[in-house]
C-alpha cells in the first residue's frame, strides 16, 4: 500500500512534465496557435483574428497562459474542436474504447506468441530452429509496418477478398445479433491485430530469450537437476516464474510504443479510434483535439507503468516480503 | 579492435548486412551516375507502366521512372538516418554521461526529464511536433533527433553508473587522476560499443520512422523522392499497379534489416561482458 | 564399515566448452570409495574438485560441460547413465554457497517437498507432512512452520544450508556429496554443519564424501582423504595418515601450511 502512495507521490512531478511539455509544443509555431485556425481561411479580418485571440486568452501573460491550461486539464477540457466545433474531449471518449480494444488484443497476442517463442529459443539455444525464429523476428522487426498493412490490404482484402480491410464494423452492423456483432467486430479486427503483432514480437520475445537464458545458468537450476527433476520439470517449475518477472516491466515499457504505432495502422485501415483521430487533427491542425490526444496518451502510459511497478512488486516475493 | 573486426566478419549476417549498407552508400554517392534518368523528370505519356527494360521498377502516377526515384531516395533515407541518429547520439550521450558522472540533484532532473519524454508516444509526439513546424526533411531530422534521446540517455548513465562502481575507476580515483582524465581513458572506451550496437539500431530506426512520416504526408515533401513518399502514391493505385507498393517497401525492410544485423553482430562480438579496457 | 567400494570412478577425463573450445580439467582420476565410509576430497580453487562432484552427479552439461573418457560405477552398475534417474535420491549432493543454490522466488517448504514428492508419488499429504517436519527436525530446523513457509532470502545462510541438506537427505541417500559445505558461512555456523554432517551419516548410515580446500576439515572430518591438484589424484589415503605423514610436495605444503596456523 505504502509503495502505491510513493509511487503515485513520485509520478506527480512528471505529470506536471507532460503539461509542460504539451503547454511548450502548442506555443513552438511562429505566430499564435489560433492563426491555425484562421489561415485556412483568407476573409477572416484582422479584428475577427484579435477578437479569437481573446477568446482563446492568447493576449494574457505566458504564465498566466499555462496556468489556464493546468486548470482546464484537470477537467480534461482541451477545448473545442477547430473542425466541428464539438469539444475535444468528446471526441476522443468516443474513439478511445476503439483504441484500447485494439491495443488490448494485440498486447494479448504479443504475450501469447513472443513470450513462448522466447523460452523455445532459449532452451533451443543455437538449433536450427533457434536461429530460424531468429531470422524471422528480425525481419519483422524490420518491416515497415505501413508497407505490411498494405500488403496485407493488398492480400487478404483485394486478392483473396476473404477479410474486410477497414473500420471495425460492416454496414448493417445494428442489425446483426450479438454474436453476429462480435464475429463481425472480429474479423474487422484481426488484420490490424496482425500488423501491430507481427511488427510488435521481436523486443519482448528477444528479451524473453535472454532472460530465460540468464535464469538457465543459475546455481538454483542446478540444485533442480539433483533432486531429481526432468528438464520438462526444472522449466517450467523453477525457471519460468523467475525469467517472467522483468517481462512485466518490458510489458509495461512497451505499452507507449503500442498506442504510437496504431496512430500508423489505424489511419491505414481507416479504424475508427484515436489514432486516426489523432492523424486527421494533425493533418488539419486542429490543435485542441492534437492536444488531448497527447496529453491523454501520456497521461495512459503513466498509468501503465505505474500499474506494470505495482504488479512486479506483488509478483517477486523478494520485494513482496522485505 | 583489430580481433574483434575480424570476428565480425566472421558472422555471416553482420557481412551480408554490412555489403547492402556499402551498396546502399555507393549508390547514394554516385546517384547521378548510376540512375537512368532523372527523379523529377516527368513523363505523362508513360505514367504507371509495369516494370520492363527502360523502367527496371515501372513508372508512378507522373511518368516519373520509380528505379531513379529510389536511387536518390536512398539519399534521403541515408541522411536523415545518420544525421537524426548524430543528434540523438550528441544529446543522449552528453546527457547520459553528466547524469550518471554527477548524480544527486543534476541526475534527478535529467531522469524526471526523460521520464516525461517517454510517457508520450514517440511517433506521436514527433508527428505533432512536425505539424506545428513545417513538414520538410530538416525538421525530421531535428525532430527525430530531439525526441529519441532519452532512450539513449538512460543506457549511458547505466553503462556509466556500473563503471563508476568498478574497482579500477575507484583506483584511478585514489591516485587522484582529474575526473577529465578518468572519463577519457577509463569510461569513454567502454561506453563505445554499446554505443555502436545503439546507433545501428537507432540508424534502422530512424529510416523507419522517416518513410513512415512521409507516407503520411508529414515528412520529406514531394518532390523530393522518400521511399516513404513513393508508397503514398502507391497507396492510391494498389489495385492497378503493385509495383509502386512493392519495390519502396522492400528496400526499406532491407536497409533497415542490414542496420540492425550489423548492430546485433557487434552486440555479440563487443560483448561488454568480456571485453572491458583496463 | 564393509569393504565393498560403492563408488568406482576409473580414468575419468572430463572438461568444459568455452567459446568452442574445450577446456579439460579432470584428468584421467582414478578413486574408490568404501561404503559406509566418510571421504574427503581436497583441492584449492580451480583443481577440478567441484567439477568431480558434479561428474558424479551428471550435472555437468548446465555449464557446458562434458565426461570425454572414464567410467563411474556405483555399487558395480554404470552411474554415467542411470544417474538422471537416481539423483536425489540413492544418490544426492548438498552444493556450495546456500546463496544462490535456492529459487528466490519458491517457498524453501515448497522445494524441499518437491524433493520428496519427486519420487514418492504415492503418499498421502499427511505422510508427506510429516516427513518434512521429521526431516527438518533432523537438520536443526526447529521452527518447521515458519520456516517451511519462507522464502530464501527471509532466512539466514546457516538456515539456507540446512535446507540444502534437508532436500538432499530427505529420500534417505545411501551417497551423500557436500561441496563446500562451510562456504559463505560464519565460522561459528561452519563447524555447526560439519558436525551436522557427521552426525546425520552415523544416523542414516550413508557414505559421505565432503569437499573442501581445507586439510584440517577433512583430516577432522573423514576417514579416507584424496588430494587433487590440477585436475589429478596426487595423493590418497587414510585421513590421519596422510595428515602427518604427507607423501606428495603438494600435500606436504597444505599441511604445512595448516599445522602453522594451529600452532
Amino acid at each position: 500500500m505504502y509503495y502505491l502512495i510513493k509511487r503515485i507521490i513520485s509520478s506527480i512531478p512528471i505529470l506536471f512534465g507532460i503539461t509542460i511539455i504539451t503547454f511548450f509544443i502548442m506555443h513552438l509555431t511562429p505566430g499564435k496557435p489560433t492563426d491555425l485556425m484562421t489561415d485556412m481561411n483568407i476573409k477572416v479580418t484582422a479584428e475577427a483574428k484579435e477578437r479569437l485571440q481573446r477568446l482563446y486568452g492568447l493576449d494574457k501573460p505566458i504564465y498566466v497562459q499555462y496556468i489556464d491550461w493546468v486548470k482546464r486539464l484537470v477537467f480534461f477540457d482541451f477545448g473545442n474542436s477547430f473542425r466541428d466545433a464539438r469539444p475535444a474531449k468528446n471526441k476522443i471518449l468516443e474513439r478511445l474504447p476503439a483504441t484500447i480494444l485494439l491495443n488490448f488484443v494485440s498486447l494479448f497476442f504479443i504475450c501469447l506468441i513472443a513470450i513462448p517463442l522466447g523460452i523455445y529459443s532459449a532452451i533451443k539455444k543455437d538449433s536450427v530452429i533457434d536461429k530460424g525464429i531468429t531470422i524471422f523476428l528480425f525481419i519483422s522487426f524490420s518491416i515497415p509496418s505501413f508497407w505490411l498493412a498494405l500488403v496485407f490490404m493488398i492480400l487478404f482484402g483485394v486478392q483473396l477478398g476473404c477479410l474486410p480491410i477497414s473500420g471495425l464494423y460492416s454496414f448493417d452492423f445494428n442489425n446483426m445479433t450479438i454474436l453476429m456483432k462480435l464475429l463481425d467486430i472480429s474479423k474487422h479486427l484481426i488484420l490490424p491485430v496482425a500488423v501491430s503483432v507481427i511488427t510488435s514480437l521481436a523486443i519482448l520475445s528477444r528479451y524473453t530469450r535472454s532472460g530465460m537464458l540468464e535464469v538457465l545458468k543459475q546455481d538454483y537450476i542446478k540444485t533442480a537437476y539433483a533432486k531429481g527433476l526432468t528438464e520438462k520439470q526444472v522449466i517450467i517449475k523453477h525457471a519460468l516464474k523467475n525469467a517472467l518477472l522483468p517481462m512485466i516491466t518490458i510489458i509495461g515499457l512497451s505499452i507507449p510504443g503500442l498506442i504510437g504505432g496504431s496512430f500508423i495502422f489505424e489511419t491505414i485501415f481507416s479504424y475508427p479510434g484515436i489514432g486516426r483521430l489523432g492523424y486527421e487533427a494533425v493533418m488539419a491542425r486542429d490543435y485542441p483535439v492534437v492536444m488531448g490526444i497527447a496529453t491523454l496518451t501520456a497521461i495512459l502510459t503513466l498509468l501503465g507503468n505505474i500499474i506494470a511497478d505495482i504488479s512486479y512488486t506483488y509478483a517477486d516475493p523478494r520485494i513482496k516480503y522485505k | 579492435m583489430g580481433n574483434n573486426i575480424k570476428k565480425l566478419l566472421k558472422n555471416k549476417f553482420a557481412v551480408i548486412g554490412l555489403t547492402i549498407i556499402f551498396l546502399l552508400i555507393f549508390v547514394a554517392v554516385f546517384a547521378s551516375v548510376i540512375a537512368p534518368y532523372t527523379p523529377s523528370e516527368q513523363n505523362l505519356s508513360e505514367r504507371l507502366l509495369k516494370p520492363s527494360m527502360e523502367h527496371f521498377f515501372g513508372t508512378d502516377d507522373l511518368g516519373r521512372d520509380i528505379f531513379t526515384r529510389m536511387i536518390y531516395g536512398s539519399r534521403i533515407s541515408l541522411i536523415v538516418g545518420f544525421i537524426s541518429v548524430l543528434i540523438i547520439l550528441i544529446i543522449g550521450t552528453f546527457l547520459g554521461i553528466v547524469s550518471g558522472f554527477y548524480g544527486g540533484k543534476i541526475d534527478y532532473v535529467i531522469m524526471r526529464f526523460t521520464d516525461i519524454v517517454l510517457c508520450f508516444p514517440i511517433f506521436f509526439l514527433i508527428l505533432l511536433i512536425i505539424a506545428f513546424l513545417e513538414p520538410n526533411i530538416y525538421n525530421v531530422m531535428i525532430v527525430i533527433g530531439f525526441t529519441s534521446w532519452p532512450g539513449l540517455a538512460r543506457l549511458v548513465r547505466a553503462e556509466v553508473l556500473s563503471l563508476k562502481e568498478r574497482e579500477f575507476i575507484l583506483v584511478a580515483k585514489m591516485m587522484a587522476l582529474s575526473n577529465i582524465k578518468i572519463f577519457t581513458v577509463h569510461i569513454l572506451p567502454n561506453i563505445i560499443s554499446p554505443l555502436m550496437v545503439y546507433s545501428s539500431l537507432a540508424i534502422g530506426g530512424a529510416i523507419l520512422t522517416e518513410s513512415s512520416l512521409s507516407f503520411l504526408g508529414l515528412g520529406v515533401q514531394p518532390p523530393m523522392p522518400s521511399w516513404g513518399q513513393i508508397l503514398t502514391s502507391g497507396k492510391d493505385y494498389i489495385y492497378i499497379a503493385w509495383w509502386l507498393s512493392i519495390f519502396p517497401g522492400i528496400a526499406i525492410l532491407l536497409t533497415v534489416l542490414s542496420f540492425n544485423l550489423v548492430g546485433e553482430a557487434i552486440r555479440d562480438v563487443f560483448d561488454p561482458k568480456e571485453d572491458h579496457i583496463e | 564399515m564393509n569393504n565393498k567400494n560403492i563408488l568406482s570412478i576409473n580414468n575419468l577425463s572430463a572438461g568444459y566448452y568455452v567459446n568452442g573450445q574445450y577446456i579439460n580439467v579432470l584428468k584421467d582420476i582414478n578413486l574408490n570409495i568404501k561404503e559406509g565410509e566418510s571421504f574427503a576430497i581436497v583441492g584449492q580453487s580451480g583443481s577440478g574438485k567441484s567439477t568431480l562432484a558434479l561428474a558424479i552427479m551428471g550435472l555437468l552439461s548446465i555449464d557446458n560441460g562434458k565426461i570425454i573418457n572414464g567410467q563411474i560405477k556405483f555399487n558395480d552398475e554404470d552411474l554415467i547413465s542411470k544417474v538422471k534417474h537416481i539423483r536425489g535420491k540413492d544418490i544426492s549432493i548438498v552444493l556450495q554457497d546456500p546463496h544462490s543454490y535456492l529459487n528466490p522466488v519458491i517457498k524453501v517448504g515448497q522445494q524441499v517437498r518437491e524433493a520428496l514428492e519427486i519420487y514418492n508419488i504415492n503418499l498421502t499429504s499427511k505422510e508427506i507432512n510429516e516427513k518434512i517436519k521429521d526431516t527438518f527436525i533432523k537438520v536443526k530446523l526447529d521452527d518447521v512452520e515458519r520456516i517451511y513457509n519462507s522464502y530464501p532470502h527471509q532466512l539466514s545462510g546457516g538456515q539456507k544450508q540446512r535446507i540444502l541438506i534437508a532436500m538432499a537427505i530427505i529420500n534417505n541417500p545411501k551417497f551423500l556429496i557436500a561441496d563446500e559445505p562451510t562456504s559463505g558461512l560464519d565460522l561459528s555456523v561452519q563447524k555447526q554443519i560439519l558436525e551436522l554432517f557427521v552426525e546425520l551419516r552415523n544416523q542414516l548410515n550413508l557414505t559421505l564424501v565432503i569437499i573442501t580446500h581445507n586439510i584440517l576439515i577433512a583430516k577432522k572430518f573423514s576417514d579416507t582423504t584424496a588430494v587433487l591438484l590440477n585436475g589429478e589424484v596426487v595423493e590418497n589415503g587414510n585421513s590421519e595418515k596422510l595428515f602427518f605423514n604427507p607423501q606428495h610436495n603438494y600435500t606436504k605444503l597444505l599441511c604445512k601450511h595448516i599445522k602453522k596456523i594451529e600452532n
